[in-house]
C-alpha cells in the first residue's frame, strides 16, 4: 500500500522548478496504479521519491506505513524499482545480473535459482540468459531490468514506464507478469504514458499534470467525469487544454 | 544479510566483471609486468651515466 500525501519536490538553485507541486494519492495492495500524465508531469520524481532515492521537500510519502524518508533502508527492502533499463552489468550474463540483484536482497541458493529462473523464463528470455548484456536490444535490456528488480520478490513494486522499447511479445509477458503479481496481493504502481498500457493493465489511474494530481479513479470513472468516449479524450479533457506540445 | 557478505557479493561481481574484459586485464597485466624493469633500467642508466661523467672529470686549465 502506498500512501502519498501533499508531496512537494523542486529542484533548481532557487528551487525555481517544482517538479512535484502538493501531490496526494494512494496506490492499494493486489490492484495495479497507473501513473499517467505527459513529459515532465513529475511522474518519475513521485517514482524515485517512494524509491527512497531523494526526498520530498514537503508532505509524506508511505509505502506499508514506512515512511520514505525516515525509514529509507527498511522500505528499500519492501520495494521493487525499475527505474530504467540501465545500469546493467554488461559483462556479466543476464543471469548473472538478474543473481547479483538477488544476493544483494539476501536471496540466495535454491530459492535465488527458482525465482531467477522463473523471471526469466515467464519474461522469455531463457535463450538470452546465458549472454552478455552489454550486446542487448532496447527491450531486452528493459526485460532484464525487470527481472532483476522483481528477483527479491517485493511487495511493492514500482515500475517506471516498463514498456519502453519493449515489442508486443514482450509487453503482453510483461502484462501477464504484472496480473499474476496483482493476483499475488501485491501493491504495483506503474507510470506510463501509453493509453493503451493503462486501458489494458491498470484498475486504478492517477492523472498528474504539473506536479499535481488532476484525478484517481478506474478507467471508467475517467470517462464519466469528463464526459469523453475514450481515454485519450478523458485524459486531455482532464489535464485541460494547455497541455501537450506546448507544455 | 551480513554487511561480510554483501561486500563479497560484491567483490565477487566486480571480480568477473573486471576479468571477463580480457584486453583491460591484459593491458592491466602486461602494463604492470613491464612498468618495473622498465623503470628500473631507466634509472641504473641514468645513474652509470652520471658515475661515467665524475670518472672522467675535465678541468679547464687556464694559462699555455
Amino acid at each position: 500500500m502506498i500512501v502519498v500525501d501533499a508531496v512537494v519536490k523542486s529542484f533548481g538553485k532557487h528551487r525555481e522548478i517544482k517538479a512535484v507541486d502538493g501531490a496526494s494519492f494512494h496506490a492499494d495492495d493486489g490492484r495495479i496504479t497507473g501513473l499517467l500524465g505527459p513529459n515532465g508531469a513529475g511522474k518519475t520524481t513521485l517514482l524515485r521519491m517512494l524509491a527512497t532515492l531523494i526526498p520530498p521537500d514537503a508532505g509524506q510519502a508511505m509505502v506499508d506505513g514506512l515512511d520514505v524518508a525516515a525509514d529509507r533502508y527498511a522500505v528499500r527492502r519492501q520495494i521493487g524499482v525499475l527505474s530504467d533499463a540501465r545500469g546493467l552489468y554488461g559483462r556479466l550474463t543476464a543471469r548473472e545480473n538478474v543473481h547479483y540483484y538477488g544476493r544483494l536482497h539476501g536471496v540466495s541458493g535454491a530459492a535465488l535459482k527458482a525465482r531467477a529462473e522463473g523471471l526469466l523464463a515467464r519474461l522469455g528470455m531463457a535463450e538470452l540468459a546465458d549472454r552478455r548484456t552489454q550486446g542487448f536490444s532496447q527491450g531486452e535490456r528493459m526485460k532484464v531490468a525487470i527481472a532483476r528488480a522483481l528477483v527479491h520478490d517485493p511487495a511493492t513494486v514500482l515500475l517506471d514506464e516498463p514498456t519502453n522499447g519493449l515489442d508486443i511479445m514482450s509487453t503482453r509477458g510483461l502484462r501477464e507478469l504484472l496480473r499474476g503479481l496483482r493476483a499475488e496481493g501485491k501493491c504495483i504502481l506503474v507510470s506510463t504514458h501509453v493509453m493503451q498500457e493503462v486501458a489494458a493493465l491498470c484498475d486504478s489511474i492517477v492523472i498528474l499534470g504539473h506536479g499535481r494530481v488532476v484525478a484517481q479513479g478506474s478507467g471508467r470513472d475517467m470517462l464519466s467525469w469528463s464526459g469523453q468516449a475514450t481515454l485519450e479524450d478523458a485524459f486531455v479533457t482532464l489535464l485541460g487544454s494547455g497541455e501537450g506540445l506546448a507544455a | 544479510m551480513s554487511a561480510l557478505l554483501r561486500v563479497f557479493t560484491v567483490v565477487a561481481k566486480e571480480l568477473l566483471d573486471t576479468f571477463r574484459d580480457r584486453r583491460t586485464m591484459l593491458l592491466t597485466l602486461v602494463t604492470a609486468a613491464t612498468a618495473g624493469p622498465l623503470f628500473l633500467a631507466l634509472i641504473l642508466n641514468m645513474a652509470a651515466n652520471q658515475a661515467e661523467k665524475a670518472r672522467a672529470l675535465k678541468l679547464p686549465v687556464s694559462g699555455p
